[in-house]
């Protein structure tokens, strides 16, 4: 036990540079936790102001039985992707495992300090999408003491067996890339495979229910096929809703059974799956003699120092899953839901004769918007300058002036956020009916807010680098750019959604051009400033 | 001194260097020289100064007070310039994992402008030499230690600097690897560059150096032509000596005047003089003239 908390202990004091910021100086030490705490709060506020608006949208709607159902199926299922994005880096192929193996120690202290973190994630999840769910649930159905508990204790219990299945399928992921030579974009592959066989499972689940495509409308059907997908949901809701304790043990049960048996598989596994994950993948097997088909890869023609760094960067992005998927899900799904809308437009199945005239141009004004939320609240350039970490002295140490080794981070961005921007913008074009101005601002008005998410959040990162990470997770998932750049972007979004409505696309275009600008007038400082060491 | 007897200018030239980090000197008013053809070996305890300040010569950290020129350029004003003819192997080397090892030879070329032809000539008889060849189209996260000190090291050495700045270069090498690079360090001195590194190992350096200083507390407690420096002693014994008056010196304020004297015959005769060292005072006498023989090769702090 005792091994165990220490081993925790370390693990929760590297947590978002907590340890560096308590040894800092004193004054620093504080305004660090402090604005990490007003930023935590102001998150966890945003999260559970928007679950319980859904919730509250559940209740109008006349479905006040799902919530808990469809809260406690969504806290699995964030759980779920929590623990498959954060188990490479935390359980198998972290940076100190071989110092943590070597201590006097046992596996299963090792294994169950490196899982509760997980736990603790998928926990504080559940809680966050669970009570502000319940607590509309209460005031709508007036639950008493006992669901309230239930309720509690669901949040706490459902991420264990999504928590069981996310490990197995995290370690099946890394062990079937660990023997290509760029795993990174084998992983990224089969992770990107294992999204879609989920959504098209969602699909057909939602397809058995009956086939209504709005949240909102969830009927009978699409309770019983949510119901049959994840029975364990259904048995906490029962025990919420009903005070049906037995379904409500039965849940627990197969939580807690899940977490035991993954905890025991893991402590026999632990070492080989590691060593697997660790092997070399050397072959050893380069020459510079064209007959060994060396000579092509050695006589590679030089290059600019720019595009050089831009080669990298982009080596970078390509080899590390987590950053591809965290700044790149958002260009994704630019292209994939304009494509779906044109489709959709194309077949007839767009019911914009069903709405008011009125409404139309609205729809037009505001889709410049919801092009800009994909490119501007995620960007490679939040972790970028993060990411040279240790090696960071080559950066430091080459013959360029910091504006090149920045430009190219930001070339990255712009290289994978202009094509997504230009392909959605014709998209939309052809599958709404625009007038001319608007035409203009399905273009404009994503490019800024790439442009605010290319060069502030590179100018953030810059300015606040985290080298001292021990897996990419860290400044990609958890760093104070990431965090800055999507609530700025939210932030931007909601009033340029708010102009949209209010003064029409001229206000749109007017805010996307002040954005555009203060970003690069951002960046521009920021980069005469160097870059840190 | 060149052949004719004139005055070359210093490959690198380090003076009244200052770097405070919180109320802590770690390099408390360093100066010292590095011609062309120089191996300068520098010697220090752990967190003595040396990496700090090699990371102030390359240009990877800043420093407070004082100037470094390479090539006669300012590495405060003018750092681009001294790093395009600088190249730093560091005591950890770190280098991009995702890529494998002719691609990062291949990165840095393009970084230091190598055109393709001379990068691939050079890339192919250091690799060749430190057996690194087969490895090169793996990924760097396969290597071991010794083979990403074997790869930084032929990263610094594909644009051939005017100086090469080394930290602990030898830690993790095989003797083998160890040999041949000993012999690349001499090779790259004999064509005029000028070859600046730290080192625990020393035996190497003594060996290996023209030239030595030595570091404690941020200060150069000794520098200059390594027979001068170590005399009829060994490095180590002059090292330890060196600690032992030390610690002395911290009993009693005369364990230091050895030293001291050594500083003020330097001030006496100015940073480049060519006068002769003094003769020893009472403490330490064979110390004090080594020390007063750094006043003619640019290196020590005056007092």
């Amino acid at each position: 036990m005792r091994s165990f908390l220490l081993l925790l202990k370390v693990q929760m004091l590297g947590l978002f540079g907590i340890n560096k910021a308590l040894h800092a100086d004193a004054a620093r030490a504080k305004r660090t936790l402090a604005v990490a705490a007003v930023a935590a709060v102001g998150v966890v506020a945003l999260v559970a102001a928007y679950v319980a608006s859904v919730a509250g949208s559940f209740a109008q709607a006349g479905l006040v039985d799902a919530i808990p159902l469809v809260a406690v199926l969504v806290a699995s299922v964030a759980g779920a992707v929590a623990a498959f994005l954060k188990a490479n880096g935390v359980l198998f192929a972290f940076k100190d495992y071989d110092l943590v193996m070597s201590l006097p120690v046992r596996t299963s202290a090792v294994v169950l300090s490196r899982i509760a973190p997980l736990y603790a994630m998928g926990a504080a999840l559940g809680l966050l999408l669970v009570v502000p769910a319940f607590a509309v649930y209460a005031a709508n159905a007036g639950a008493g003491l006992a669901a309230a508990v239930c309720a509690v204790l669901s949040a706490l219990l459902a991420p264990l067996a999504p928590l069981a299945v996310a490990v197995v399928l995290a370690a099946l992921v890394a062990a079937a890339s660990a023997r290509f030579k760029h795993a990174g974009v084998v992983a990224v592959v089969l992770t990107f495979a294992l999204v879609i066989v989920l959504m098209a499972g969602y699909a057909h689940v939602i397809g058995q229910g009956g086939g209504s495509e709005q949240l909102v409308q969830l009927g009978a059907g699409q309770m019983a096929a949510f119901s049959s997908a994840y029975p364990p949901a259904a048995w906490a809701a029962a025990g919420i809703a009903q005070g049906d304790l037995a379904s409500f043990g039965a849940f627990a049960a197969v939580n807690v059974l899940a977490a035991v048996v993954l905890a025991a598989v893991l402590v026999r596994l632990f070492v080989p799956v590691n060593s697997w994950l660790a092997a070399g993948r050397a072959r050893g097997t380069f020459s510079f003699d064209a007959a060994h088909g060396g000579a092509s890869r050695a006589d590679a023609s030089a290059r600019s120092p720019w595009r050089a760094m831009f080669g990298k960067e982009a080596r970078l992005l390509l080899a590390t899953p987590i950053y591809l998927l965290n700044a790149c899900m958002g260009n994704v799904l630019l292209v994939v839901g304009t494509a779906a809308l044109a489709a959709a437009s194309v077949a007839g199945a767009l019911p914009l004769g069903d709405l008011p005239p009125e409404a139309v141009p609205l729809i037009g004004r505001l889709a410049p918007w919801a092009l800009a939320f994909c490119v501007g609240v995620a960007s490679t350039t939040t972790a970028s300058v993060s990411l040279e970490g240790s090696a960071r002295w080559i950066m430091l140490a080459a013959p360029v002036p910091a504006r090149t080794v920045l430009a190219a981070k930001a070339a990255l961005n712009l290289a994978l956020a202009l094509p997504s921007v230009a392909v959605g913008g014709v998209l939309v074009a052809l599958a709404l009916p625009l007038d001319p101005l608007a035409l203009v601002a399905v273009f404009a008005v994503p490019l800024a807010c790439a442009l605010f998410s290319t060069y502030v959040g590179l100018a953030l990162d810059a300015l606040r680098p985290r080298y001292d990470w021990t897996t990419p997770y860290e400044p990609v998932k958890r760093g104070m750019p990431v965090f800055a750049v999507a609530l700025g972007g939210v932030a931007i979004v909601m009033a340029g959604g708010a102009a949209a409505m209010f003064v029409g696309t001229p206000g749109s275009l007017a805010l996307s051009a002040a954005v555009a600008i203060a970003s690069m007038l951002v960046y521009r400082r920021v980069a005469r400033m160097g870059l840190a060491a | 001194m060149d052949a004719k007897g004139e005055r070359t200018a210093p490959v690198l030239s380090v003076k009244q260097v200052v770097k405070t980090f919180g109320e802590k000197r770690a390099v408390n008013g360093v100066s010292l020289e590095v011609m062309p053809g120089d191996i300068f070996g520098f010697v220090g305890h752990n967190g003595a100064g040396k990496t700090t300040l090699i990371r102030a010569i390359v240009g990877v950290a800043g420093f407070d007070e004082g100037d470094i020129r390479i090539v006669g350029q300012s590495v405060r004003t003018d750092a681009l310039a001294c790093k395009r003819v600088c190249a730093y192997v560091p005591d950890n080397p770190d280098v991009y994992e995702f890529l494998t090892g002719i691609q990062y030879l291949n990165y840095i070329s393009d970084v230091f402008e190598v055109p393709a032809d001379t990068r691939r000539e050079r890339i192919r008889a250091y690799a060749d030499r430190l057996g690194l060849t087969s490895a090169l189209g793996d990924l760097v996260s396969s290597y071991s230690h010794g083979m990403r000190q074997k790869l930084v090291l032929i990263g610094a050495l594909v644009h051939d600097p005017a100086l090469l700045v080394l930290d602990e270069p030898f830690v993790g090498l095989d003797p083998e690897a160890s040999f041949h690079v000993k012999e690349m360090l001499r090779e790259l001195a004999g064509r005029g560059s000028a070859v600046f590194f730290s080192s625990h190992v020393l035996e190497v350096v003594e060996k290996l150096c023209n030239k030595v200083a030595i570091i404690k507390q941020g200060e150069l407690r000794a520098c200059g032509p390594t027979s001068e420096v170590v005399g009829d002693e060994s490095l180590e014994d002059v090292f330890l000596d060196m600690i032992e008056r030390d610690v002395q010196g911290a009993r009693g304020a005369d364990g230091m005047r050895g030293i001291d004297d050594a500083h003020r015959a330097q001030g006496s005769q100015g940073a480049h003089g060519a006068g002769e060292p003094r003769e020893g005072r009472e403490v330490d006498a064979a110390r004090a003239s080594r020390s007063a023989q750094t006043g003619r090769t640019g290196c020590g702090r005056r007092s």
